[in-house]
Formats: C-alpha cells, sequence, structure tokens
C-alpha cells in the first residue's frame, strides 16, 4: 500500500510544474523566438553587420560572402551571404547579381532595388536571429548600407532524394509514391491529394540546435480543434537539441511513454496520411526524415495496410481476419507449443503427440529451453539480415536456412516440431504490416514462453489478460487504443476485423475532443 | 514492461527480482512434465489372478527415436517393430498394481492419452465398483476413456497387434464408430449407473483368429455386450440383440439387413442410417408400457430378389419387412435385459421423465416392475433411395 500512496502524492505536484511549464511555452510561442542577442535589430552599418554576421559563422568554410557594390560606386555598398549547396547559385547569378549590378544609380532606397530583383519570394529580415535562419534554411540575405533591412532571396535549393516506392509499406495495388526526406516535397505531395485550402500546414522549428522544420498537417473543420491544441501543447513541451527521424517526437508524443505498445502511427506513405487527415486525425511531419506521424491511433490501424482499401472488401476482410489470426500466433505461439509439451499432453491428438514424443525422443533440451535456442537464433538472424547490406544479406538467409532448418534437426539439438512452430512464429510476425507493433509482440514473446513454461496454460492465459488489460488502459491522445472492440462502437467495427463496402461507412471515426464531425460529406 | 517506472526504483527491482528468481528455483512448484519424461500408456487392462490379486497391465508407445531423415515418413512399424510394450503389475488393489509397474519403469506413467480401459472377464465379474472407481477417480484417465469387458483375459487384447493401426488402442478406440456397435465410454458408464440397480452394459471383445482360406489373421472381435447389474455380471447378449439398446438409446450408427419379401427368393440388403428413435411411456391400468418410435432411412445397396424396385408396391413390401424386424430386434433385446433384470435400456429414465409421480412410487422396487414393462414398437423406416439400376 505505501507505493500506491507515494505515487498519488507525486502524481498531485506534477500538474503544478506541467502548467508552468506550459505557459512558458506558450509566452515563447506567442513572443516568437526569444533569445538575448540574436534578437538585435539590424544595423544601419554594413560593416558592423558584415562583422557581426562573419563572427557568428566564424570557422564555417561552407559560408559564402561576396561583397559588391551596387550603382557604380567605389565602396561596397551591398553584401551577400549564403551557405553553398542550400542555395541555387545560377538563378542568384542571373536574378540577383546581374540586374544590381546593372543599376546605374543608387541612392540607399531599398524599394529601388527590390524592384530590381525579378524574384518571387522575397522577405525583408529585421533582427539577426532571423538572418540566421534564413541562412539555415538556405534562402541567401542580401544587406545593403545604410538600411536596418536584410533581404532574404528565396532561392534555397536542396539536393534532395527522388520520389521511390516507401520500401516499409509495399502495396501490390496502389500509389508507389513514399515521402521524401524534404519537408516542402512532403507538404507539396500532401497538397497534390487533398487539394482543398482547409488542410493547413502549421510550421514549427524544433531542436536547440538542429532546428529542425516540423509540419503539422490536418483538415480544418474534420480534424478537432481540441485536439490539435493538444498536439501543439505536447509538441511545445518537448526540448531537444536535435530530432533527427520522427521516432524520437513518437517516444515523446505518446500517452504511455513506458508501454511496449506504440501509440502512434508512422508511415512513408502518401495516401496512408491523407486518408488518415480525412478521418479526422493530425499528421507530423518532420523534416529529415519520410515518416511521418499520424495520430490518435489505435490498434486497429496497425492490422491495416494502404491496400486494404483497393481491394475488394471480401478480400480485404479475409485477410484482416487471417492477420489478427497470426498476430495471435506471433505472441503465443511458441509459448502455447511449450504449454501443451510440458503441462497438457492430453490435449493433444493421440497420433500427433506419438510421433512428436518420437521426434523429440532424440532432443536432450527442455521444450522451453529448445523454444528459446530456435526463437533466439531466428531473431539474431532477422536483425543480422536487416542490418546487412543487400548482397550479403541473401547468404545470410542460406545459411540461416540451413542452420535454423536443417543441421539444427540432425544435430539433434531441436525437434522438427519446433522447427515448424518456429518457423510459423516469424512468418506471422511478418505478416503485420507495421513493423513497430510487429516488434512489440516479438519482444512480448519472450517472457510469456518463460511463464507458460513455468505455469502452463495457467501462465499463458496469465500473462494475456494482463497484456489485454494492459491494452484497455493505453490511450492515444484520449482515444481508448482498442477502439473499436473496447469500448465496441458499432460504427467503427465497420472497419476493423471487417472492412464494410465504402458506401457503408459513412461515418468519421470517433476520436478524441468535444466535436465530433462525424458524417463523411457525399 | 509497462510497470517499468515502477521497476526502475532499485528498492522494488531487488524485491522483484528475488521473488522471480525464487520462483524458478522452487522446482516443487510446478508440476511440469517433459514429454521425453512420459511412458504414454495408449491402453491398460485389468485383471484378476488365482489368488485374486489384481493385475493392471498398460500399453506403452515407446518412440524409437528414428533419425530426422527418415522421419518424414512417419511411423510405418507394423506391429514386428516393437514400437509397443506390454508391461504388467501385481497388487492386492489397483493402485498398487499400477505403483508396482511404475517402479520399474523409469519414466512417468502418462495415462492422459489413454483411450481404452479393458477388464477381464473375472475383473468384471468381481470387481466392476472397483475399477470404475479408480478410473473416474484417477486425474489422468479422461472420460472419454472408452471401457472394454474382454471374453477372457484383458491382457490379450493389449498384446494385440493389429496390421493397420499403430496398436490395438487404436481399434479399440474406432471400433464403436463401425457399424452400430456398442461404445461406452467411462462417462456413459458412471451416467448410466446411476439407475435403479446400477444397470451397466459393457461391449465384450475378443482377439479371435479367423481363417481365409488357408492364412489365418487375427482380429479385435465385438461380440457382444456385458450386461451388469448392482455391480455383478449377470449375463451377456450377442452382438445382433445389443442393436435394441442402441436404438433405444437414440445412438444407432448404421446397419445393413439382409430382408427375405414374402413370396419371392432372394433377398434385398438394405442399409439403415440417420435413425431417430423417440421413446415414450403410458401407464394404463396399471401396466406400464413403453412405446417406441423409430424413424430412418433405407437404401438397397443389394437387390437379389426378381422384383422391380421402382415399383412404389415393392417398396412398401421392404418397408414393411425393415419395420417387421426392428420390431423383433428391439423387443428381443428388451426381453433379454428384462430376463436379466438390468435396465439399461434406461425405461427408468422415460417413466420418470413422463410419470414421474408413479414412478417415484415404485422406484424402490423398479426389480419388480422392469421385467413386467410391455415394450411397443413402430417403426417407420423409409426406402430412400431403391438404386440405379433395376
Amino acid at each position: 500500500m505505501g507505493l500506491f500512496k507515494k505515487k498519488k502524492k507525486k502524481k498531485e505536484q506534477k500538474p503544478k510544474q506541467q502548467q508552468q511549464q506550459q505557459q512558458q511555452h506558450e509566452n515563447v510561442l506567442n513572443g516568437e523566438e526569444v533569445n538575448s542577442t540574436a534578437t538585435d535589430q539590424i544595423s544601419q552599418s554594413l560593416m558592423i553587420n558584415k562583422q557581426r554576421i562573419l563572427d557568428v559563422y566564424s570557422d564555417c568554410s561552407d559560408l559564402i560572402t561576396r561583397s559588391f557594390s551596387i550603382g557604380k560606386q567605389s565602396k561596397d555598398n551591398a553584401f551577400l551571404i549564403y551557405i553553398e549547396g542550400t542555395s541555387n547559385s545560377e538563378e542568384l547569378d542571373k536574378v540577383v547579381f546581374r540586374p544590381l549590378m546593372s543599376i546605374s544609380e543608387w541612392d540607399h532606397r531599398l524599394d529601388k532595388v527590390i524592384n530590381s530583383i525579378s524574384l518571387g519570394q522575397l522577405k525583408q529580415v529585421t533582427t539577426y536571429e532571423e538572418i540566421y535562419n534564413q541562412l539555415a534554411n538556405g534562402n541567401p540575405l542580401l544587406i545593403l548600407d545604410q538600411i536596418p533591412v536584410a533581404l532574404s532571396l528565396g532561392l534555397s535549393k536542396w539536393v534532395t532524394r527522388g520520389i521511390e516506392d516507401p520500401t516499409s509499406e509495399v502495396v501490390v495495388r496502389g500509389p508507389k509514391e513514399g515521402f521524401v526526406e524534404s519537408l516542402r516535397v512532403n507538404t507539396s505531395l500532401i497538397r497534390k491529394r487533398l487539394r482543398t485550402p482547409q488542410l493547413k500546414i502549421k510550421s514549427k522549428v524544433m531542436g536547440e540546435y538542429s532546428k529542425t522544420q516540423i509540419a503539422i498537417a490536418y483538415l480544418d473543420g474534420v480534424c478537432d480543434p481540441d485536439l490539435l491544441k493538444e498536439v501543439e501543447n505536447r509538441l511545445n513541451k518537448i526540448k531537444l537539441e536535435g530530432i533527427m527521424e520522427s521516432g524520437v517526437l513518437e517516444e515523446y508524443l505518446q500517452d504511455n511513454r513506458y508501454s511496449p505498445f506504440t501509440q502512434i502511427l508512422s508511415t512513408e506513405r502518401t495516401d496512408t496520411f491523407c486518408g488518415n487527415l480525412l478521418e479526422g486525425r493530425v499528421g507530423i511531419l518532420v523534416e529529415g526524415t519520410p515518416f511521418c506521424l499520424i495520430l490518435p491511433t489505435t490498434f486497429n490501424a496497425f492490422i491495416q495496410t494502404a491496400e486494404d482499401y483497393s481491394q475488394g472488401f471480401y478480400i480485404t476482410t479475409l485477410l484482416r481476419v487471417l492477420r489478427f489470426l497470426f498476430l495471435g500466433v506471433a505472441l503465443i505461439g511458441p509459448s502455447f507449443y511449450i504449454a501443451v509439451m510440458t503441462f497438457h499432453q492430453e490435449m493433444v491428438p493421440t497420433t500427433l503427440l506419438l510421433s512428436i514424443a518420437q521426434s523429440r525422443e532424440q532432443v536432450p533440451f527442455p521444450a522451453l529451453f529448445e523454444a528459446l535456442l530456435m526463437e533466439v537464433t531466428f531473431e539474431a538472424l532477422r536483425e543480422a539480415g536487416v542490418r546487412l547490406p543487400k548482397q550479403v544479406g541473401s547468404a545470410v538467409s542460406i545459411v540461416g536456412a540451413l542452420v535454423i532448418g536443417q543441421a539444427s534437426i540432425q544435430a539433434g539439438l531441436v525437434s522438427p516440431p519446433m522447427v515448424i512452430v518456429v518457423a510459423i512464429t516469424g512468418i506471422a510476425s511478418f505478416m503485420i504490416p507495421h513493423y513497430n507493433i510487429a516488434i512489440s509482440l516479438r519482444m512480448l514473446r519472450f517472457p510469456i514462453m518463460f511463464i507458460s513454461a513455468f505455469l502452463g496454460f495457467l501462465g499463458l492465459i496469465m500473462a494475456l489478460i494482463v497484456i489485454i488489460i494492459h491494452l484497455c488502459s493505453l490511450r492515444s491522445f484520449g482515444v481508448p487504443y482498442l477502439e473499436p472492440f473496447a469500448p465496441f462502437k458499432k460504427s467503427g467495427f465497420k472497419d476493423s476485423v471487417i472492412r464494410a463496402p465504402a458506401w457503408k461507412q459513412k461515418t468519421r471515426p470517433h476520436l478524441t475532443g468535444s466535436v465530433w464531425n462525424k458524417q463523411r460529406k457525399e | 514492461m509497462f510497470l517499468l517506472p515502477d521497476l526502475l526504483k532499485v528498492k522494488r527491482l531487488s524485491v522483484i527480482l528475488s521473488l522471480l528468481c525464487s520462483f524458478s528455483v522452487m522446482t516443487g512448484c510446478w508440476d511440469q512434465k517433459e514429454l521425453n519424461t512420459l511412458a504414454i500408456v495408449t491402453a491398460s487392462s485389468f485383471d484378476l489372478d488365482e489368488n485374486n490379486n489384481v493385475i493392471v497391465s498398460v500399453q506403452i508407445f515407446t518412440p524409437t527415436g528414428m533419425s530426422s531423415s527418415e522421419g518424414s515418413g512417419g511411423s510405418s512399424g507394423t506391429g514386428g517393430q516393437g514400437a509397443n510394450l506390454i508391461l504388467s503389475g501385481k497388487g492386492s488393489t489397483i493402485s498398487e498394481a499400477v505403483n508396482n509397474i511404475e517402479t520399474r519403469v523409469p519414466r512417468h506413467l502418462f495415462r492422459g492419452q489413454n483411450s481404452a480401459i479393458v477388464f477381464g472377464h473375472h475383473f468384471a465379474e468381481k470387481r466392476l465398483k472397483e475399477g470404475l472407481d479408480y478410473a473416474a477417480r484417477f486425474y489422468e484417465i479422461k472420460e472419454r476413456t472408452l471401457i472394454y469387458v474382454a471374453k477372457d483375459q484383458g491382457v490379450d487384447l493389449l498384446q494385440y497387434r493389429p496390421n493397420i493401426e499403430r496398436n490395438s488402442a487404436d481399434v479399440m478406440e474406432y471400433l464403436p464408430e463401425k457399424d452400430a456397435n456398442l461404445g461406452m465410454s467411462l462417462k456413459d458408464v458412471i451416467l448410466m449407473r446411476l439407475g435403479p440397480n446400477k444397470p451397466v452394459i459393457l461391449p465384450m471383445i475378443e482377439v479371435k483368429k479367423i481363417h481365409v482360406k488357408g492364412y489365418s489373421e487375427e482380429q479385435i472381435v465385438n461380440l457382444g455386450s456385458a450386461i451388469f447389474s448392482n455391480d455383478h455380471l449377470v449375463g451377456t447378449i450377442s452382438r445382433h440383440d445389443t442393436y435394441g439398446q442402441r436404438l433405444i438409446y437414440n445412438e444407432f450408427g448404421q446397419t445393413t439387413f439382409p430382408l427375405h419379401l414374402k413370396g419371392h427368393s432372394g433377398q434385398v440388403s438394405l442399409n439403415i442410417q440417420n435413425v431417430k428413435t423417440a421413446t415414450h411411456s403410458t401407464i394404463k391400468n396399471g401396466k406400464w408400457i413403453i412405446t417406441v418410435k423409430v424413424s430412418g432411412k433405407g437404401i438397397v445397396f443389394e437387390n437379389t430378389t426378381n422384383q422391380s424396385l421402382f415399383k412404389v408396391k415393392t417398396e412398401h413390401k421392404i418397408e414393411k419387412e425393415v419395420n417387421k424386424r426392428l420390431r423383433s430386434v428391439i423387443i428381443r433385446s428388451a426381453k433379454q435385459t428384462q430376463k436379466l433384470n438390468s435396465d439399461v435400456m434406461n425405461f427408468h429414465g422415460v417413466f420418470y421423465r413422463e410419470h414421474s409421480d408413479e414412478y417415484n412410487k415404485v422406484s424402490h422396487n423398479w426389480k419388480d416392475i422392469y421385467p413386467r414393462i410391455d415394450v411397443k414398437v413402430h417403426g417407420h423406416i423409409n426406402v430412400y433411395d431403391p438404386g440405379m439400376i433395376d
């Protein structure tokens, strides 16, 4: 009891701290970026500006600076800086340098310069902080003498990978268009699918050093405002030095951070992303990774694929039932075998038991050890196969097949039925469409194996009950994780283990918040 | 995993870890039994010797531990390979005898797969109650275990090596599924024994040499049924007479009757299946009457008469014959059991269901009522399929 009391006290204390933090964060948002030195206004003097920028960017060999004069004056009265490789230097030459240099007379008026630059994206910047941001985003900056305004030229050009097949979520039928590492390309891909102005993409910079661009995408009028507020709230609380991948955010954003089950779906498929936005969910895109986050997410989403909606509903229903079935196999396959073989031999049909007994006769290990041996070997092989380059990968699988398939049986280490169980379990875990949840199940398999080796079916069922209770207690941004099964939602059930035909699905799933835009538009 | 925040605290972690460790050390707490440490008993038999000692025999499957390369072929061993081992033990009680075997076997005698228990004839005569008590009490023996009575010694049936099946246990397991054979599971026996004067009917089997021109083959044969009353063997009835019991119990499988048609030479072999019986009771003027209605399908398997089966008249003739036959079968077996005074037909159940007041008055002396019950049979077997040729 003592333990519980302590817990409660801590819980009471926490909200106060959180509130304070929250307020601070909101202040930061409203008052824009607060930084003691960098918020200074740009000076009138070109010399001071130049010196200060060069000081900040000392030892940055990729910074390119160019001083030149406008209006054929002897003294340089303009200064252009950009970071090499982030800007389109050819365009820069064509639309900035040439027209500016051809100005015959200049009386330090800003509008003349602006008018002579033939560029769509042109932004006036007044603080140093903004200068650094613009530079980091690849926009060249033009600083003029006697004018306390710097011009940010929208000529950023980052090297990006071409749009390719999403490799982690392969479909037979469906778009073969995956997100890439560039945030802007990704937002354009979303825009391409949802052309309504109701698609909002809020931008945000995160990471103390990385200054990573993050976009929050949602459909205005479909997405619940409370949900959006909560997402922004949680994002504001995150303080990180750098964000290299959306997985870090995922870890922070989850309701229950210690759960083995991930409560946020990540996808690199554009159609999955946009489909989820249409259901009223919020998407988070992170610069530098093709994996975008979708929240809130229920357990249901992890057994669904993008293809489910392009195939017939009979086939989809069949496949989903199959996936659900094998989800169970992936979780308890070896444990079931161990429990039956060490506790409940009377459950097996006599003929089968006799042939298993026959094949197990030469195996020196108990069933638990046998299963562990095989499962660990299998996990190791899989891990090795994932990390290795493609050319070597096939060699691993051949060696693995020999080791766990044939040789171990002939050496008398394991029995053939065990190999079958391990193989089926392996296939079952591959069947789960989302890697995240497959990993969780793979991990949970081992403790269940131990428990069922000690307690038989009693232990197996106990472990399952614990897992199910845990799943029931999970929330993803307030949405019960097991919805629509627990709590049972009839309308949501139409797109769960079964998939009703498209014309039967007239309602959006019920998510968090007070506003539920229930009916889909026809 | 999700307890991690709690687990992370060192104190609690150490408590939980020590608990987990102690669980695995407390080997006495788990009743784990590896498959390699089991001697799988497929059938067992109880016999009595001259000194009234119980001899328990078990048929154990001996895994030959064949290597994997030949394992794919399955067990092709036909008798001669010695895949079965028969072990016997003697003792004044069954459990002593079993213990006697167990002391000599390095493995645990696992009877969760025991599919049949055979009572030797002498054992059944004198110690039926003990046998049933042991089987029902011992936790490993399933309720579905079939109970048989051997014509002579129970061991003979365990030692029999069938040609098709792996062992005699398999043969005994599938015996009730053939024809309209009687099959009594442990549960059936226990339930039936609840009736007045503890009526029990058990199938009687024997290993018989059957000669087929020039060579002989041993086979397990169903001889009929042994009938018990108050845990004593009171008599046996033939296999054919057991049909009546099966019919009234509504557990008749299927069988083929050769029928003579009146005024014609030759026979019509009619297979009757999907037999359903409804048993009702009436008490009229102090007379206790059981009415059995039998309905079902008849399919002509063979026709050696010169009659055309496509004539409705012939079909009616066949139906008349088969219903007459069924009537005689049922009445005959009812008479037999009435003579032995063991209500294995469950007539008491029918009366209890429909005339409970009258039944309750006489239930204590059912012994006197039962032999005097009249049995009436209404047959409604229809010829369903006369065949394709005329």
